[in-house]
């Protein structure tokens, strides 16, 4: 009992030092960056301390699904009822504990190397640029944006009802809009390339339509249900037979799911799914831990993790709910689709973008075919991987740039193809993003991701979805392949420009992130392995993940027998596509000036996957563009500046107008005679004759002749 | 009737009282033993003693809700809240004193400060008409004083007389009205009025002419319109901690006295209601509008009090326990919020020696940190979340509605935006507004830096968690119904 | 109860005195005159204390008001040398039909009020018991019943004391300034 109360109090506590760090920082510390990566790197090491010893006490606990951590306070009193706000702590809550704050951790860590902390101001640098050589000229401004996600995030996870879950979620939204458009005074030769400040504020509003459809799906939620409590909602009865027996606005559809598609919208815009997929991309344009807290720890598993979280609702009424097979759809599609983008692209930082789309997808279709356990378990591994390989990324990018600064090249940094035998002069970042690489990859039996997307297959293989089966298998191919490809143009042979010769290995700070995080890239999958796998299962405790997640549940699903035919097939799509990719371009590496091979086999297909099936293009063309032509010509031209500002500046004038004659009978009524007066007679400093300047008087003679007013007009009310 | 009376409970209720005249008469002895150059302890002091009470008395005195001394006070936790308010709002002015060239170093100012604080202390408590009218004469004598201390400063003599005029004479016009009362109830207690005024011996018209005098004279304390006339010009004119101490404190006591009266003495005699609810539209309205063309900052912030005073009138004629809640958090947010814009307004002017608004041009760069506790203070004011003043405007709204009372909700909400827009205005000049050539950071006195920091965290306490505040608000509009 | 014929009589002669005196303290631009019209009027209003039975308050109406107060009234007036009030600036001239305009209104509201509660109104309240305003019995009103209000009165009263010591202490000062100008 003890525990549990220390375990309520320390989940409060969980977002608070990011949070508080944050303002401490932009408050106090602006000034100085070791304090400030001082007390953003001490908040959030309190958070995780406070989350593993959470976690720890609940993986202590027998049963502790049916027994959470629960704890809230009235928050907003609404006359006979209160808003409550709380925090509530489950073991899918738990999962995010164990790898959330572990990440934002370690993102910070790398963020003092990355910004080059240590190094002097370079003249060259102004705010809002990339920093050349020098320290980064808004280094506090960074840190405190990254604990405000780290902490909103922490606030989202922890959150216990669906209303405080979207505050940290916007809170997200914002810090993303900051921290993607940090370098906003960055632009580019080519026009055509989005800018940091672009790309900004595509992230922005994407989401932004994204949480709107899903803010109706949370009013309507909470008009059906009457809380937004997620425990009140999935673990009462009566709530959830009536949210799915009332009909939806769309004929025919439960108001559960209904409700679940509106919230799920939510989530296609933070997870980035198609079609909402635009955005993440060109979040690259950040700065690199951005992109690995956006794209590993924080932004894109808030999205999935939130619709794990609605999963019972999705799920109401059994299998075959059209929520979910929206969902299924939507994911193995986006799976599919992004690895195909992924193959095409050059950028280090995009191929990595794609394939973060493609793993999303992943989960969301899992979840669509009822995969909850699978789902979790993905997102957690994806998490290590993911992170790792945006770091390393980061780190080959920092490396290269480096050797730029010495050869004075002007070259894209983040080009694959000016890189080439890095493998040599950056030992760490190698065999770290090897590690990362295979996991993605789904290295049988010894990488994390290998379990975690072999129980995705394994489910849908298990439970007949055979479509889905067989795009996910594909697309753990094309993931394969590329990571293969990817590994091969970075790191082997020789070097094929002057900067990427000149190369060198990173700081500590950012390599010690990468060996910390390769170890759970290749661990973390153990405690997923099935119950009945030979051998292993048996070995690691009969899958303890599943035994665990599964008490979120209210009611279990049902899990499903080890089979040796979906192994097989992901064994042999994990290890063919690597095999292929070391065949294309690790046997014999690109030289200078060749081109991709790739470009012949595929022919016209490549220009189409390179320009990402020109989605952006057709966006531009269907929905910016006439988006533009509305507002600037309709509502701008004729509804704003005739209509309504024929309005309001008719209200304007006439408030205005009301307020300068009460201004006037305030000073000319009531002040003029008085003032000129006592303008004359002040100099000599007789202040009394104040008193007889007749103001007060006047002032009187208006309020009782007032009072009488109102005397009369109450004894006219009563008559 | 007897020494039965006045037991041990009923001196200990008097606690804050009794604390608040034993520090009045340590300030004033400071006054004279202390060098001139030891003498900033004095306001020092004052807000350490205000602190203690207020501990003292959350500790101590907690409320019975019984008529103690021979029903003359009645110790319930309506008053309990007020005075505590009223308490914190008098040691954070002693801070902000510091302040202010004139009165910075005056303990006969402090003392006479803490007598009007006690005053106040007996309005929200005092159950009965005599006691009460001691109360309020107390409270306006020494706020008299306090607005005409500057003698040297023409603008505060003129503001103290104005103040004094007008408080005279509607505190006359209100004792005509009490004294109907007593003529024909033949009672003093409020307690033992209301029966009488629900058994109808007392003819309608007679009980709404005593309303309406009584009216005159809470209207003068709280400042609603037609009896806001003297704000502008006494707020403009007085020195500025003890505007700000008028504008918070005294109209809150106003209030407390407000609530008392009309809603547990005047019960069931509710016929005013509609004549109140236009009262608060009109003062919403006329104070928001004139606030807008101002360019004096104590201007802009008088007409911004006088709006404000309308959205608590909004809650006061919801006329049920929800209303006198959001009432009573109102008020708790608004002395919180009001005080540090005048704390602002204080340190500026300690600086740059001047209120005009166009002066605050570039405060941002200036000084941050007050900038920021400008930000905060005038955010809340026009009730952005997650500010203490937005949850105001919420609850009184919400009660608005509550009580059928839409129309007006609706109006309170339009007047809202009107008051974003001027409060808007001043931020503006503040952030974006260059700063004119050649003017210095800005000089915070240590004691007004606490007092900043206390208060701005107030604001986002009282906003985010408004939850406890908001049942202590509940608790007391309890006692009333 | 039917009213006492004589002591009706006396209450109508002294009321009119009463007001007259308070029309003729307003109407006076001299001050010392004003004056003496309010003594006249405490003195009026001393007697109707008398007549309706309580004459400890009489008497303290007496000397309070029109003893020790009255004089400091006249010494101040005398003092300043402010016997004669300057003739009112033209934009006080709209006051004073507005003031006859709301003397009339709020009479008339009295009365409506008064009458409309009906004759019988504090007949009951007149019910003099014995030692009704007897110093005694004023003397245990204000130390049991009314005790808390009578010692909250101290703090009033040290309140404008501090106030009046400040007020001319400043005065000093302002006139030590005046002083240093000059030279």
């Amino acid at each position: 009992m003890v525990i549990m109360e220390m375990s309520e109090m320390l989940t409060w506590l969980v977002p608070a030092p990011p949070l508080i760090s944050f303002f401490v920082i932009i408050l106090f510390t602006s000034r100085h960056r070791s304090m400030s990566h001082l007390v953003a790197l001490f908040a959030m090491g309190l958070s995780l301390l406070f989350s593993w010893v959470i976690v720890f006490n609940a993986l202590s606990t027998d049963h502790f699904g049916e027994h959470p951590i629960a704890s809230d306070v009235g928050w907003l009193p609404t006359g006979d009822t209160v808003l409550r706000m709380g925090v509530a702590v489950d073991p899918l809550t738990i999962v995010m504990l164990t790898f959330v704050p572990l990440a934002c951790f370690l993102i910070i860590l790398y963020s003092v190397g990355y910004s080059n902390f240590g190094k002097g101001r370079d003249q060259r640098d102004i705010s809002g640029s990339p920093p050349h050589h020098g320290v980064e000229p808004m280094y506090s401004r960074f840190f405190a944006f990254l604990s405000l996600f780290a902490g909103a995030m922490l606030v989202l996870t922890v959150a216990d009802n669906l209303l405080l879950l979207f505050f940290g979620w916007e809170i997200m939204g914002l810090c993303s809009y900051l921290l993607i458009g940090f370098w906003y005074g960055r632009t580019y030769d080519d026009k055509f390339q989005i800018t940091p400040s672009g790309a900004a504020v595509k992230a922005f509003m994407t989401t932004r339509l994204a949480d709107v459809i899903m803010l109706i799906g949370i009013a309507y939620l909470y008009f059906e249900a009457g809380t937004l409590n997620f425990r009140e909602i999935f673990f009462n009865e009566e709530i959830m037979k009536h949210l799915l027996e009332s009909p939806s606005l769309i004929g025919g559809m439960a108001a559960a799911h209904f409700i679940g598609l509106l919230i799920f919208a939510g989530t296609v815009g933070k997870s980035a799914q198609f079609p909402l997929h635009v955005w993440l991309p060109d979040a690259m344009e950040g700065p690199t831990p951005v992109s690995a807290m956006i794209h590993a720890a924080a932004m894109v598993s808030a999205g999935v993790y939130m619709v794990i979280r609605m999963f019972p609702l999705l799920n109401s009424g059994g299998h075959g709910s059209p929520a979910l097979t929206v969902m299924a759809f939507v994911g193995a599609f986006t799976a599919l689709f992004a690895a195909t983008i992924a193959v095409a692209q050059n950028d280090v930082k995009r191929v990595l973008a794609y394939s973060t789309i493609s793993q999303l997808g992943y989960m969301i279709a899992a979840l669509g075919i009822g995969a909850y356990v699978a789902a979790a378990f993905h997102l957690m591994t994806h998490a290590f991987f993911k992170a790792l390989l945006f770091m390393g990324s980061g780190s080959i990018i920092h490396g290269v740039e480096h050797g730029m600064h010495q050869t004075n090249d002007k070259l894209d940094p983040q080009d694959m193809l000016n890189m080439g035998g890095l493998a040599k002069r950056m030992p760490t970042t190698y065999w770290t993003f090897v590690i990362g690489g295979f996991s993605l990859a789904g290295f049988p039996f010894v990488t994390a991701g290998f379990w975690s997307k072999d129980e995705i297959l394994a489910d849908a293989f298990a439970h007949g979805h055979w479509w889905v089966f067989v795009v996910l298998l594909i697309s753990a191919f094309l993931t394969a392949f590329y990571t293969m490809r990817q590994i091969s143009l970075t790191f082997l042979g020789d070097a094929r420009t002057e900067s990427a010769a000149k190369a060198h290995e990173s700081a500590w700070t950012m390599t010690l992130p990468l060996v910390v995080l390769s170890f759970f890239a290749v661990f973390a999958g153990y405690v997923g392995v099935h119950m009945d796998f030979p051998v292993l299962g048996a070995m690691l405790g009969s899958n303890p993940f599943e035994h665990f997640v599964i008490g979120s549940l209210p009611h279990h699903i049902s899990g499903f027998e080890f089979e040796w035919t979906p192994v097989i097939f992901s064994v042999v799509a994990g290890i063919s596509g690597l095999f292929l990719g070391w065949l294309v371009y690790g046997r014999r590496p690109l030289v200078i000036g060749q081109q991709d091979p790739l470009v012949k086999v595929l022919g016209p297909l490549y220009g189409v996957f390179a320009n990402k099936y020109y989605f952006d293009e057709l966006y531009n063309v269907v929905l910016v563009r006439p988006v533009k032509w509305i507002s600037e010509v309709v509502a701008f031209k004729w509804i704003d500046r005739v209509l309504i500002d024929g309005a309001l500046h008719s209200v304007a004038n006439l408030t205005m107008k009301i307020g300068s004659v009460a201004v006037w009978f305030e000073k000319w009524g009531i002040d003029y005679a008085p003032d000129k007066f006592g303008d004359g007679v002040r100099f000599s400093g007789q202040s009394f004759r104040v008193i007889q300047s007749g103001r007060v008087q006047d002032y009187l003679n208006i309020t009782l002749s007032a009072v009488v007013v109102i005397g009369a007009i109450l004894f006219v009310i009563l008559r | 009737m007897g020494i039965s009376n006045y037991q041990m409970s009923s001196v200990i209720s008097l606690l804050p009282e009794v604390g608040l005249l034993v520090l009045a008469g340590v300030v004033l002895t400071m006054d004279v033993l202390l060098k001139d150059d030891r003498k900033h302890l004095i306001a020092v002091t004052t807000a350490v003693g205000s602190l203690l009470i207020i501990l003292a008395a959350l500790m101590y005195s907690q409320p019975s809700g019984d008529l103690i001394w021979g029903g003359m006070v009645r110790d319930d936790m309506l008053a309990f809240v007020f005075r505590l308010a009223f308490i914190f709002a008098g040691g954070i002015t002693a801070m902000f004193s510091i302040g202010s060239k004139e009165l910075a170093h005056r303990g006969d100012y402090y003392a006479i400060m803490l007598g009007a604080v006690i005053g106040m202390c007996f309005m929200a408590s005092a159950a009965d008409l005599i006691m009460l009218y001691l109360a309020i004469e107390t409270t306006g004598i020494a706020g008299y004083l306090l607005a005409g201390y500057v003698r040297t400063d023409d603008r505060s003599a003129e503001a103290g007389l104005k103040y004094f005029l007008f408080g005279a004479a509607t505190s006359a016009v209100m004792l005509y009205g009490f004294s109907l009362l007593y003529g024909l109830t033949g009672e003093t207690n409020l307690g033992a009025i209301a029966p009488i005024l629900a058994s109808g011996t007392v003819s309608v018209s007679a009980i709404c002419a005593i309303v309406v005098l009584i009216l005159v004279g809470v209207g003068f304390k709280i400042a609603i319109v037609p009896f806001h006339f003297w704000a502008p010009d006494v707020y403009e004119g007085a020195p500025s901690p003890v505007t700000g101490f008028i504008s918070t404190a005294s109209k809150t006591a106003g209030f407390a006295v407000l609530l008392r009266v009309f809603i547990y003495g005047l019960a069931a005699s509710e016929y005013w209601l509609p004549a109140m609810a236009g009262l608060a539209a009109v003062t919403m309205t006329f104070g928001n509008l004139v606030a807008l063309a101002q360019t004096n900052i104590k201007r802009l912030l008088a007409y911004s009090s006088v709006a404000h005073a309308g959205y608590v009138l909004v809650a006061f004629v919801a006329y049920s326990e929800l209303g006198v809640a959001s009432a009573i958090f109102y008020l708790i947010a608004y002395v919180v919020t009001n005080l540090a814009a005048f704390g602002v307004v204080i340190v500026f002017a300690h600086t740059a020696g001047t209120d005009d608004i166009q002066q605050y041009a570039g405060m941002s760069r200036r000084s941050p940190y007050l900038a920021l506790a400008m930000l905060v203070a005038f955010l809340s004011l026009a009730g952005m979340p997650p500010l203490a003043g937005f949850f105001a405007k919420f609850y009184v709204f919400a009660a608005a509605v509550k009580a059928d009372m839409i129309w007006l909700a609706f109006v309170g909400v339009l007047n809202a935006i009107v008051g974003l827009y001027y409060y808007l205005v001043v931020l503006k000049v503040v952030y974006v507004s260059p700063a004119p050539d050649g003017v210095g950071s800005i000089d915070i006195p240590a004691t007004c830096k606490i007092a900043l920091v206390v208060l701005s965290l107030g604001i986002i306490l009282i906003g985010t968690a408004s939850s406890p505040w908001f049942n202590w608000a509940m608790k007391a509009a309890q006692d009333l119904f | 109860m039917l009213p006492n014929i004589p002591e009706l009589v006396i209450f109508l002669v002294l009321a009119v005195i009463a007001v007259a005196a308070a029309l003729g303290m307003l109407a006076s631009s001299n001050a010392i005159y004003s004056a003496l019209f309010l003594v006249v009027n405490f003195g009026v209003v001393a007697t109707f204390y008398l007549l309706l039975g309580a004459p400890f308050i009489a008497m303290a109406q007496v000397t309070v008001y029109a003893g020790a107060i009255m004089v400091l009234f006249l010494f101040v007036i005398m003092l300043l040398g402010a016997e004669q009030m300057k003739p009112t600036s033209h934009n006080l001239l709209w006051q004073k039909p507005l003031s006859i305009v709301l003397i009339i209104l709020l009479l008339s509201i009295s009365f409506y009020v008064v009458l409309g509660q009906g004759v019988s109104t504090g007949s009951d309240l007149m019910q003099n018991t014995s030692g009704y305003g007897s110093p005694s019995a004023i003397g245990t009103l204000l130390f049991q019943k009314y005790l808390f209000p009578f010692e909250a009165t101290s703090i009033l009263l040290l309140a404008a004391m501090v106030g009046a010591v400040v007020l001319t202490g400043v005065r000093k000062q302002r006139r030590r300034i005046r002083k240093s100008r000059r030279l």
